[in-house]
């Protein structure tokens, strides 16, 4: 009886230091929440009243009523596409040499140890870098391309370690498997690594460019241009051969580009289009971080490992 | 086992592969020593032995399976019959090797794929694209690896949806498509439940009378069920071999009586 | 020999041996005493001997049922297989003594009747030899001595030859006699039985050779059996 009751003494003890970490838990998760719920419902406040169809269709103006985001969200896309076309092919393949080809060495290591540190840096340094290599050395100017460069170079190490991380994830008995039928090499990555670790790279690719999409200093730094009325050449054209990159040399101007030009006028009316604006920004972000996890879903139900 | 009382001389029994004077290193350490093991055509061979006495090493000698690893090194060879080439030989194609002989793993690992891709996989890789000839390794390996009665109408699904002994009787299926000359078996049971096991046991009975197979197993039993001969391995040596009936019987070393009957220490 | 990892695996194998040897003994005595009774003429004495062949018989069936419950739950292999085997042989082979000791002490009351006083000092004699023998045999199992199985295996080629000049000597002597053609039958009867006496110690023996070495030497010459048994080969 004594032992029973003694034991019940020490288990009810443990259970109180349980109920009390999940109180704790519990404070801290709704102090997050509320801050971001807070500050979400007064950007709606602020700006829902100026969200309709010809925001999203006008460009900006001298009068904060007929001014819109068109340019911005265009400029956003063109310079997301350059980034994702340029960051993906180049992080993929560094993140598969690092994991499968590169022998264990003491080069391969400080490589490692760079590309963890470079995801540190700050962002201004990437457009101060930017500014000195792509728009002075090469000459592209402050275009869509130098932004999409610059924006891929900053989310390069994010899609390289999701990469090593997704392709870490394919058990080494799935390679031995391929590797004792005779595959070589390549045919065991292109055949097997590759497509069982897609969505992990396909999560880490969006998680980047979700940040790429808010970042302001480096696309400042290059010179883009905060007010602008024109859109980007159409990449597709009427006369042979049908296709022009000359958007990629555009002038061009990017959400947060907008925003940050909005909130530094001194009118009222203009920091309601900044809260609009800065609506849409994270509507798009959050989007972009629910295609990520419902990929993962989608594509991980068959990897059950 | 065998039912014949009078078992042949083994050395007048035609070789499929044998082992000479092999030695094998990870790093500086020795992992294999001096073993000289012939294996007979068309017999199963049985490897048995402590954790750590190296008969996996031995297994995953003869696919070249530890080019894969960093600081591994062979010495001596290990001879493939009947063109009688050294299988660790520099000038020998770990790839080709892998093309020749197959090997089927300790835990069933199907690719994430379909069924009929995970069986045609080594043809594929083989360069074989025509969609009937595909069709027809794959029925005749499932046929071979007793599955295709249970698989032949869900061909497109998914092979991890498989049960265990499923999946590992189609690892099987797998390997056999590419037709190999020696057929390689990690502990293929050590995962799997008694029914399952019984089942894989029954397939290498009757898989031994087209092809030769070398099996490494941690399970006694399992040794003495299956096989026609059986090897006792012990820190990397090889201490007796012979037919499985006498191992299993009279065992002529004591550290092999040792081991057989329970008193390992 | 080491010692198993499953203690429990030990203690079963040792109980087994001990039981043979239990068997053994009372084996032994039940022919003593058949003997004594055919000497004596005591009816009871041969009764008792009678009465005692169940105790036999229920220690076969025990050791018997404990070797199969060894081979079901041990799965025993080599050494430990051949001893478990071998036992279940060493069994039987002592339970059919324990028969011919029943059909001894079953033909007092007929043999004694016209107690043949030459036949009689023969049988004792070859009685006190198969004794030798059985017990010789016993205790090289206990050893594992397999120069000590060798020399049963000797001294039962001597035997034959002793008991087939006795049963003829009883031949010789009421062939002639129709009358007394069922006595000497019965006579000739025990002579046989323990003729077989040391058959069985002789078997045991065998069943050694076994057990030791691994290989069935019961229809091997004698020779062939002293080179397997003392050389290995």
């Amino acid at each position: 009886m004594a032992v029973s009751d003694s034991l019940r003494a020490t288990i009810s003890r443990a259970k109180r230091n349980d109920l009390i970490f999940v109180a704790l838990g519990i404070a801290a998760l709704l102090f997050a929440a509320s801050t971001f719920v807070a500050l979400f419902l007064d950007m709606v406040g602020d700006g829902l009243s100026r969200l309709n169809p010809s925001f999203f269709t006008e460009f900006a103006s001298r009068r904060a009523e007929r001014a819109g985001i068109l340019a911005a969200w265009v400029g956003t896309f063109a310079v997301m596409l350059v980034t994702a076309l340029v960051a993906v092919p180049i992080g993929v393949a560094s993140g598969i040499y690092l994991e499968e080809y590169a022998p264990k060495n003491k080069l391969t290591a400080l490589i490692e140890i760079n590309i963890n540190n470079l995801a540190g840096v700050p962002s201004i340094v990437y457009g101060l870098l930017a500014l000195g290599l792509f728009v002075h050395t090469f000459g592209l100017g402050a275009s869509v391309q130098t932004a999409g460069l610059t924006l891929a170079l900053l989310i390069l190490p994010v899609v390289i370690v999701a990469t090593r991380e997704a392709i870490r994830a394919v058990p080494g008995s799935i390679r031995e498997a391929a590797y004792a039928l005779g595959a070589t090499r390549w045919q065991m990555v292109s055949d097997h690594v590759l497509p069982y670790s897609l969505p992990g790279i396909l999560t880490g690719v969006i998680i980047g460019l979700s940040r790429a999409i808010g970042e302001t200093a480096p696309i400042v730094t290059i010179g883009a241009v905060t007010f602008i009325a024109f859109l980007p050449p159409s990449p597709v054209t009427s006369s042979p051969p049908f296709l022009s990159f000359d958007w990629l040399a555009s002038p061009f101007t990017a959400m947060p580009i907008q925003i940050f030009n909005w909130t530094s006028r001194p009118e009222e009316a203009f920091q309601a289009n900044a809260s609009a604006a800065a609506l849409v920004l994270v509507v798009m972000t959050l989007l972009m971080n629910a295609i990520a996890i419902w990929l993962r879903y989608r594509l991980r139900r068959n990897l059950n490992w | 086992m065998n039912d014949e009382q009078k078992k042949p001389d083994p050395s007048t029994l035609p070789k499929k592969a044998a082992s000479q004077a092999l030695n094998f290193f990870y790093g500086s350490k020795q992992a294999l020593k001096n073993i000289n093991l012939p294996i007979y055509d068309r017999k199963v061979t049985a490897l048995i032995g402590p954790s750590g006495c190296g008969k996996s090493t031995f297994l995953r000698c003869f696919n070249r399976m530890h080019d894969l690893y960093p600081g591994t090194r062979y010495e001596g060879q290990i001879r493939l019959y009947p063109d009688d080439v050294n299988l660790l030989d520099k000038s020998v194609d770990p790839i080709e090797v892998r093309m020749r002989l197959s090997m089927v793993f300790q835990k069933p690992n199907p690719f994430p794929k379909s069924i009929f891709e995970n069986v045609a996989y080594g043809l594929r890789i083989r360069g074989e694209k025509r969609r009937s000839v595909l069709m027809d390794k794959v029925e005749e390996a499932l046929k071979s690896a007793a599955l295709w009665n249970e698989v032949k109408d869900r061909l497109d699904e998914l092979a991890t949806t498989l049960s265990g002994g499923q999946q590992q009787r189609l690892c099987i299926a797998r390997s056999l498509a590419s037709e190999p000359e020696l057929l390689l078996f990690d502990e293929p049971t050590s995962a799997l439940d008694p029914i399952a096991t019984a089942s894989i046991e029954e397939l290498i009975h009757q898989l031994r009378e087209k092809i030769t197979i070398l099996i490494v197993t941690h399970n006694m039993q399992q040794a003495a069920r299956v096989s026609d001969f059986t090897a006792y391995m012990y820190l990397g040596d090889l201490i007796e071999f012979g037919w499985t009936d006498d191992v299993f019987f009279r065992p002529k070393e004591k550290q092999t009586e040792d081991y057989i009957t329970g008193r390992f220490g | 020999m080491n010692e198993h990892l499953s203690r429990q695996f030990d203690a079963d194998l040792i109980a087994l041996r001990s039981r043979v040897v239990e068997m053994g003994g009372l084996v032994d005595e039940q022919f003593r005493r058949s003997v004594e009774a055919l000497a004596t003429g005591r009816a009871v004495l041969a009764d008792g001997v009678i009465a005692g062949d169940d105790a036999v018989n229920a220690l076969d069936v025990r050791i018997d049922d404990a070797c199969a419950h060894i081979i079901a739950k041990r799965q025993p292999a080599a050494s430990d297989l051949r001893m478990v085997l071998g036992v279940s042989k060493i069994v039987s082979e002592l339970e059919r003594i324990g028969d011919k000791a029943r059909k001894i002490a079953r033909s007092v009351v007929a043999v004694n009747t016209t107690s043949d006083g030459p036949w009689i000092a023969d049988i004792e004699r070859l009685s006190e030899a198969a004794r030798h023998m059985l017990r010789d045999a016993l205790n090289a199992f206990v050893r594992s001595d397999l120069e000590a199985a060798v020399m049963v295996l000797r001294s039962n080629r001597d035997f034959a030859r002793e008991t087939s000049q006795v049963s003829n000597d009883l031949v010789q002597r009421y062939s002639r006699n129709a009358d007394q053609v069922p006595t000497m039958l019965d006579m000739l009867s025990v002579t046989r039985a323990v003729d077989r006496v040391a058959d069985h110690a002789a078997n045991i023996a065998e069943h050694l050779v076994y057990i030791v070495r691994g290989t069935d030497v019961r229809h091997a010459t004698l020779e062939q059996i002293e080179r397997e048994a003392l050389t290995g080969r």
